[in-house]
């Protein structure tokens, strides 16, 4: 009975083979203690080992449960692995945009692969901090990440990974276009090498697919949105804060005080106004302000490193704002389109109710 | 009691159970049976997840021993455990405090 049950056990179990062989020992060390210590009571042989197993638990729910608390230890790792991939990525980018890899300078890519690489990276980094932040709020709350949330890690995880791998190959493609005219075959290398390490990002990202579907998550329950996610971690920072600044954490405490009762004022004296500020209410709002605040940071940042200062005229000034405008106005749609097409995926946007 | 109930509190059962001397599987589950006065009776295969979660945290390391008829798998706290446990049972004692005065009768 025993063995025939440390076989189901061992086929339910979906995990690397070396932890299979150990559960399994573990599960017949147990399961032999506990029939021993019911043919010590009287029992057959047979009826201590029917007993013994019914108190281990059925084999499903036991490979059920290993799968869930392995796949929320390895949520929290594929988090940080994702951090540290984005970042290097970027890091990597911003180095090779600016060596000058061909004649023409440096290998900035154009057209499609510029826009790739762009809003590519973009999401990348957005996917990147919601797995993060998802990741601290369940570490502050104990670690475990209940099985029908697993999605809300994991997702993020894979697709800041696809999206970094896809910036760095649009980038090396980008290079590629001008293969003949790069000086010599360090620059080869170096479109190659980049090339590869986006690669790597698209089969990380596509272990962390399987890893998800491992796990097997059990129905989804109703999920929440980035407002959930700022507002958990807007909870992280104040015990974080009192343990390194009690003086800041009082400030931030009569900072909120004060918000709290802008907060209540602008309710009771323009409760459509209030209600239409709820972001929760309105995930597009939510997406306009994000998109705007992003748009204008592009904009102006766009203006900043391009000149300007002494040779200020009104016609710089007007050409620099409408580049501001055009910048803005394509970051702004860009947003717009990743927030309709991943927003539910990624759990940015609530379902409807 | 059933398992469900006991979820938030058992990673601070299981560190406890074994802060007093490394313990295998078998052994967990009984002690906890034990010192609960038979309160705390689990599925038992429920408990195995969780001690591997707890040696991936860092608060339980375990290694296999050599047992009388075979070998089995034993499981101590860490450093960082002992940490968690003292941290978990002055969470739980201001907790259960609390909880008290609010249920037990005000005197008369």
């Amino acid at each position: 009975v025993i063995e025939t049950y440390l076989a189901q056990l061992e086929h339910e179990l979906d995990v690397p083979r070396r932890l299979r062989r150990r559960i399994v020992d573990e599960a017949r060390d147990h399961l032999c203690e506990l029939s021993a210590r019911g043919r010590e009571l009287g029992l057959g042989e047979e009826e201590a080992e029917r007993q013994a197993v019914a108190g281990f638990g059925r084999a499903d729910a036991v490979a059920r449960e290993f799968h869930e608390q392995l796949a929320s230890a390895s949520a929290h790792r594929s988090s940080s692995l994702t951090a540290l991939v984005v970042v290097a990525m970027l890091a990597l980018c911003a180095l090779v945009l600016a060596v000058p890899i061909s004649a023409h300078g440096t290998w900035a890519a154009s057209g499609p692969y510029a826009l790739i690489a762009w809003f590519g990276g973009q999401v990348a980094v957005v996917a990147g901090a919601l797995a993060v932040a998802r990741s601290l709020r369940y570490r502050a709350d104990g670690g475990a990440v209940p099985s029908e949330r697993l999605a809300d890690i994991y997702r993020p995880n894979a697709v800041a990974l696809a999206c970094a791998g896809a910036m760095v190959i649009a980038l090396a493609i980008g290079a590629g276009a001008h293969v003949r005219s790069l000086h010599g075959g360090w620059a080869l290398t170096l479109v190659a090498g980049t090339a590869a390490l986006g690669l790597l990002a698209l089969a990380a990202a596509a272990a962390v697919t399987r890893s998800l579907a491992r796990a097997r998550p059990v129905a989804v329950a109703p999920r929440g949105d980035a407002v959930d996610d700022m507002l958990a971690l807007a909870l992280l920072v104040p015990d974080l804060v009192e343990r390194r600044s009690p003086r800041l954490a009082a400030l931030l405490r009569s900072a909120g005080l004060r918000t709290g009762a802008v907060t209540a004022r602008v309710r009771a004296r323009a409760p459509r106004l209030a209600g239409w500020l709820d972001l929760r209410a309105h995930p597009w709002c939510f997406c306009g302000l994000f998109a705007t605040a992003c748009g204008l940071a592009v904009g102006l940042g766009h203006v900043l490193t391009d000149g300007g200062g002494p040779s200020l005229t009104v016609a710089h000034l007007a050409r620099s704002l409408l580049a501001v405008v055009v910048l803005a106005a394509i970051e702004g749609v860009g947003i717009a389109v990743a927030f309709l097409v991943l927003g539910r995926f990624l759990g940015i946007r609530r379902e409807p109710a | 009691m059933r398992s469900d109930a006991l979820k938030g509190h058992l990673d601070g059962l299981l560190l406890a159970v074994v802060a007093d001397e490394p313990a295998h599987g078998y052994a967990i589950v009984e002690r906890l049976r034990e010192r609960s006065g038979g309160t705390f009776d689990l599925a038992e295969g429920t408990v195995y997840p969780a001690l591997h979660r707890l040696e991936g945290a860092g608060l339980l390391k375990s290694s296999w021993a050599p047992g009388a008829t075979r070998r089995r798998r034993v499981y101590s706290l860490t450093a960082k455990g002992r940490r968690t446990l003292g941290q978990r049972r002055t969470e739980w004692g201001t907790f259960a405090r609390a909880i008290d005065s609010v249920l037990s009768e005000a005197p008369a």
